[in-house]
């Protein structure tokens, strides 16, 4: 009988008594004393469960969690930078190579230094030189030339652009 | 600030208005820390799971699939945060009952609760607490939050029917609990 009106009066909590079922409600609401307190002692937990009281989080949780989260977003930010900043000192340490060597190839005639320079190596590059001086004299390597140093100027520009965004958001917060 | 959407603060934290997260922290913070309170029983640990509940929510925004509610998301990442942080204290949490006599076990803390509740009201929300974690979760997601069934089952991973059945035996308790100190004749 118990467990009968345990799933009674649960389905009249939630509404989701059948036609039969309401029926035998409102004759159990009649005839019988119990099942009447029981339904006003149900109806009275669930109407008090909606005032069940909500516990306040700390005060200062909300700054603690996002300087957390900042902290977390700077090292990410900085291995990246530090990263672009290794590449970028070896792209341009490598393009400065490449044009110091065409710049000092279509010198040589000119030069007393840089033949002097070039006689102690001659044996080694007797060859060599003529050749790579005939492929950097060329219009295509200048073009690809030009186009490399292009590309670099415009990657540092959009490194130093970008950290100077993420050192604005950092501001934010 | 209150007509902004989840999805849309979610999407601008996404476009990196980072910033726009606190929102999000603002709109849960007391919810979720009512609900880390109920599990671990001590006001620290809740603070630091809920630190790391906000911490993993940001972490896995680009997870969320917007088409879902966040706030069934959300929890379910409170409610993992709240029983690792059980497990790591080696706190042993009491999921549910089975029957409505293992309450009666209380009866030291539950006539201590009586002898301080001002009325019926007091009582049943002093009670409350010392419910079976997953019982009394249920009525906190239920009755605070106003979760369906399905999104409460969602949270706890159990499914509908057996959130169902435990919503019913803690109704049931609470209103045996009542009769037992005779608040119903406060109540009629």
């Amino acid at each position: 009988m118990n467990n009968n009106y345990n799933e009674l009066l649960n389905k009249f909590i939630d509404n989701e008594l059948s036609s039969e079922e309401k029926i035998s409600v409102n004759d159990l609401l009649k005839k019988d004393e119990e099942f009447k307190s029981k339904l006003k002692t149900h109806k009275f937990v669930h109407n008090s469960l909606f005032d069940l009281p909500v516990v306040q989080a700390p005060l200062e949780i909300t700054s603690k969690i996002m300087g957390q989260i900042v902290s977390n977003i700077s090292k990410k930010y900085e291995k990246h930078y530090f990263f672009r900043v290794v590449l970028a000192i070896f792209g341009i340490a490598f393009l400065t190579s490449i044009m110091m060597f065409v710049f000092y190839s279509f010198n040589i005639p000119n030069s007393s230094d840089t033949l002097g320079l070039l006689d102690s190596v001659k044996p080694y590059t007797k060859n060599i030189i003529p050749q790579l001086s005939k492929i950097f004299k060329s219009d295509l390597v200048k073009s690809i030339g030009g186009l490399i140093s292009f590309i670099i100027l415009l990657a540092f520009y959009f490194s130093i652009n970008e950290h100077k965004n993420f050192k604005e958001r950092l501001k934010q917060f | 600030m209150k007509n902004i959407s989840d999805i849309e603060i979610i999407e601008s934290v996404l476009k990196g208005n980072e910033s726009d997260y606190t929102l999000i922290i603002e709109r849960y913070k007391d919810r979720a820390f009512s609900l880390l309170s109920n599990m671990l029983k001590n006001k620290l640990d809740a603070e630091e799971a809920l630190q790391d509940s906000f911490i993993k929510a940001f972490r896995s925004l680009n997870t969320f699939r917007k088409d879902s509610k966040f706030s069934t998301w959300f929890y379910k990442i409170v409610y993992n945060t709240g029983l690792t942080i059980a497990t790591n204290k080696k706190r042993k949490l009491q999921m549910e009952m089975n029957s409505i006599d293992e309450i009666y076990n209380l009866k030291d803390e539950d006539n201590e609760i009586y002898a301080t509740s001002e009325n019926a009201k007091d009582y049943l929300i002093k009670i409350v607490d010392k419910l079976p974690t997953r019982n009394a979760l249920i009525l906190i997601l239920f009755y605070i939050d106003s979760f369906s069934l399905k999104e409460i089952s969602e949270v706890l991973d159990v499914t509908v029917p057996n959130v169902k059945v435990l919503l019913h035996r803690s109704r049931n308790l609470l209103r045996e609990m009542l009769i037992k100190h005779n608040y119903q004749e406060e109540i009629l």
